[in-house]
């Protein structure tokens, strides 16, 4: 990989980066989105404003204190150096736990809002004919809300790969490790190479678009069944 | 006799459910009461859907809640089948992927699958989407899941609340079946005692989330009819063989007798039944008290075919309306007319005394509803 150009190797680390965080983001944002969806307890705002700090909130302000979180005189860094043995500052890992957090809202609130929609009716249904809940939630509720998850894991996908602040925080700037496509952009434009900054800029650009065109192809038509009962049951 | 034992409290919007009692595990059973008194809630409690239901569920010898020990066997432990009054298909599969839906989650192998899908008539349906079907046949291919899933009890909270009257009668005759070729023990939530009435064997009645009256339906019925806002009806039980007197097949009608069948003027004319009776068939007649009015003498001008003389026999003052008990050739029929008409007719001299007051009733042929009880024992 070392003999492939920079570039190309700022463009793996990205889409491994990407890959990653949103394997990551679908496991762990499911059933957070989940809870949230079903959860009736007054706290529940402060739960979901916890969520939505990214949207708002300067990346760097999450990168200063997750670098500080994994630096090894923090517990987080310590407790993950006695588990691996490698430092958790400045490696691809603290890349995807950064972007994790980072993105988390872009999968939490599709899903919690589909899951929502949906309600219990049918979740019902299908325990009354013998469905464990995990099953319920594969037979039933994962099918009845796919788009929303093809939403929330292509905008996972998408914010992780448009990321810098974070990265820059937390992630340095180690080729084949840390640095990613937005950092080695703002490396081209630091050293007036315009050209190359070009290349990147525009194919991050193109390639977004294009990207984003597919998934609303893909979900062209395919509205949650979850709203379409809604709009039944309600007439 | 197999029976559920239920001595639950569930809290409610504005009041608690509580119900202390056995209900039949055989047969039919009917839960009747009016909106919001709780019918649907004590359906979801005993399948186990109330997550709140405090107290105890027996079910024949096996425990399903037990608040005291902490025991609360889940929903899909139960194998409770439950029709939703929204049917609650899975719209992300045909009908038939709904059925194997069901299948492979059964707990029992002894239905046979073919003749569930018969007997609900849904053959046809198998490769479509349930969002393309209409209410009739959705309720009928929910049965057919219920029924695929092979549940112990089959409840159904109001089966008949969106279909009109042919599938109506067409789903009664249904459930019939499934009670007696499944040996199915079936509770079934209602607000419409004709359809009680027709389908079910015992009756409980719920006010305010407490049972009210529970037993054979004729007796339920009975001490309910002493109320107001009860549809009272006259029910009548007609073995074909025995009482054809009459078969006006070009007119699409029949007469029945009604008591003795050497009486000629002891007849119901009524609309030839849509399903296929045989000789051996014994037909249930209903006639709304609403649908039979009083006259004083003999109307000979009039188009309507049933006309019948009769004596007073009691009259009870409800509430805007009075019930009049009238006896036609040693059979009961009830009528309701208003207070206004009551005072018209000079009715209400009659009340509380034993003086006989001589009146005719009449009704159309076609307010006589009818269901074949053929495959009852």
């Amino acid at each position: 990989m070392n003999s492939l150009p920079p570039d190309i190797i700022a463009l793996i680390t990205t889409l491994e980066l990407a890959l990653f965080t949103t394997i990551l983001l679908l496991v762990l944002g499911t059933p957070c989105a989940w809870y949230l969806a079903k959860m009736q307890s007054r706290w529940k705002v402060l739960f979901e404003a916890f969520i939505a700090l990214p949207l708002i909130l300067p990346p760097t302000v999450i990168g200063f204190y997750l670098l500080i979180a994994f630096s090894p005189n923090a517990l987080p860094g310590q407790i993950w150096q006695s588990v691996t043995g490698t430092q958790l500052a400045f490696s691809f890992s603290a890349l995807v736990i950064g972007s994790f957090f980072y993105s988390l809202p872009f999968v939490v609130q599709p899903l919690q809002k589909a899951f929502e929609q949906l309600g219990n009716n049918l979740i019902e249904a299908s325990q009354v004919l013998g469905a464990k809940p995990l099953d319920s939630f594969f037979s039933i509720v994962m099918p009845m809300t796919k788009a929303s998850f093809i939403t929330a894991a292509s905008l996972g996908f998408a914010h992780t790969i448009g990321e810098f602040g974070i990265v820059l925080m937390i992630g340095g700037n180690i080729p084949g490790e840390t640095r990613v496509l937005s950092i080695a952009l703002f490396d081209h434009v630091e050293a007036f190479n315009y050209d190359q900054a070009h290349i990147l800029a525009a194919g991050l650009l193109v390639g977004s678009f294009i990207f984003l065109a597919l998934i609303a192809l893909l979900n062209k038509g395919k509205k949650n069944t979850a709203t379409t009962i809604k709009t039944n049951v309600e007439s | 006799m197999a029976d559920l034992t239920l001595n639950i409290q569930l809290p409610l919007k504005h009041f608690t459910l509580s119900v202390n009692t056995a209900l039949p595990v055989s047969g039919i059973t009917a839960i009747f009461g009016a909106s919001g008194a709780g019918k649907t809630s004590l359906l979801r409690a005993i399948s186990g859907l109330e997550k709140s239901t405090q107290g105890l569920i027996l079910f024949n010898d096996k425990t399903w809640l037990n608040t005291a020990n902490n025991t609360n066997i889940k929903v899909h432990q139960r194998n409770v089948g439950l029709v939703f009054q929204d049917n609650r298909l899975f719209d992300h599969l045909t009908v038939e992927k709904n059925l194997q839906y069901a299948l492979s989650r059964r707990r029992q192998k002894q239905f046979n699958y073919q003749e569930v899908i018969s007997l609900t008539n849904i053959t046809a349906l198998l490769s479509q989407y349930p969002s393309t079907l209409s209410g009739g046949e959705q309720q009928r291919v929910a049965i057919a899941r219920a029924l695929l899933n092979e549940p112990e009890f089959l409840l159904l909270d109001e089966p008949f609340s969106a279909l009109d009257m042919r599938n109506k009668a067409s789903l009664i005759s249904l459930l019939h079946q499934v009670n007696k070729q499944f040996q199915l023990p079936i509770l079934y939530v209602s607000h419409s005692l004709d359809d009680i009435q027709q389908l079910a064997d015992h009756l409980l009645v719920l006010s305010h989330g407490e049972v009210s009256h529970l037993g054979r339906t004729a007796k339920v019925i009975h001490q309910l009819n002493y109320g107001d806002n009860i549809q009272q009806q006259t029910s009548l039980k007609l073995a074909i063989d025995q009482t054809l007197t009459e078969q006006l097949t070009p007119y699409g009608l029949m007469a029945l007798s009604f008591t003795d069948i050497s009486q000629p003027a002891a007849k119901l004319y009524l609309s030839t039944p849509r399903f296929q009776l045989n000789k051996q068939a014994t037909l249930s007649c209903y006639i709304s008290a609403d649908d039979i009015s009083i006259c004083l003498m003999e109307n000979q001008q009039s188009s309507i075919v049933n006309q019948l003389a009769g004596v007073i026999d009691e009259i009870t003052i409800l509430e805007k309306k009075a019930l009049i008990k009238v006896i036609c050739h040693q059979q009961e029929f009830y009528v309701t007319i208003s207070l206004y008409s009551l005072e018209k007719l000079q009715l209400n001299n009659y009340l509380n005394q034993s003086q006989t007051r001589h009146v005719y009733i009449q009704f159309k042929a076609s307010s006589v509803k009818t269901l074949n009880d053929s495959n009852e024992s």
